[in-house]
């Protein structure tokens, strides 16, 4: 069984032996090894027009994306001063539930282009409004 | 000079790798012995050369040089600790590796 002072002295004799690598060495590849990474420091630099490329290349991507998307035409099925539910859960229920009011709801829609109904946050309806105003 | 009489540090502080090479030669040894009693002999030296080049990319963060041995110790003693967590961790993942390793899913139950 081992006693706890001689694991302090095993301990000490096995943690204070000397390193395998000689001071000398050792301080030889630590500056070698800061050597190469000034040398890396300097690859990179060099390598900066091609960062640059590649950069203008994802923002050419960016914008051709951006332009193609606001190209395409609008989503079919929707038409002027028809009310439509965007999918959500809710929003199918919601459409088909009366209102409380019990008549049509009018919405002055002014110039704008749609008008979004929104119950607690959740899109119910969307008018898409012809003469100044939309009506569900 | 620095208070504790190593020129050395002033001069790395300034850029020179020569003379930050020489006080890596004359605490190699003790940084060594640091390192391996926290995470053992295969990766002692691995630890200490790592510090040394944290040591350097940190050299200007140094307030006091007169204080660079204990600083230089303790990056030691923190890159030590985390190694050994590291190490920790790589044996637990192995062992549960070893614990769910099935033989005859890898073919290798053959009677």
């Amino acid at each position: 069984m081992h006693q706890p002072h001689d694991f302090d002295d095993v301990f000490c004799n096995w943690a204070g032996r000397p390193p395998a690598t000689s001071a000398t060495d050792a301080a030889r590849a630590v500056v070698a090894r800061l050597q190469a990474a000034g040398g890396r420091r300097q690859a990179a630099v060099r390598l900066s027009p091609a960062w640059a490329t590649l950069l203008a290349a994802v923002l050419l991507l960016v914008a051709g994306t951006a332009s193609f998307i606001r190209s395409l035409p609008p989503v079919a099925g929707l038409r002027t001063g028809v009310a439509t539910g965007l999918g959500v859960p809710n929003a199918a229920a919601a459409l088909g539930a009366p209102l409380k009011t019990g008549g049509p709801t009018m919405v002055p829609a002014r110039d704008a282009d749609v008008v979004l109904w929104l119950d607690e946050g959740t899109p119910v309806y969307v008018f898409l409004p012809g003469d100044g105003q939309a009506m569900r | 000079v620095t208070p504790n009489g190593d020129a050395d540090v002033a001069r790395a502080r300034s850029g020179d790798q020569a003379a930050f090479g020489r006080l890596v030669e004359r605490r190699w040894t003790r940084l060594v012995r640091l390192a391996r009693s926290i995470v053992g002999d295969l990766d002692a030296e691995d630890v200490a050369q790592d510090a040394c080049l944290a040591c350097w990319r940190k050299l200007s963060q140094l307030a006091d040089p007169a204080r660079f041995d204990s600083w230089l110790m303790r990056i030691v003693f923190t890159r030590a600790v985390r190694r050994a967590r590291w190490q920790r961790l790589r044996s637990a993942f192995v062992v549960r590796s070893f614990i769910s390793w099935d033989p005859a899913s890898a073919g290798l139950d053959r009677g």
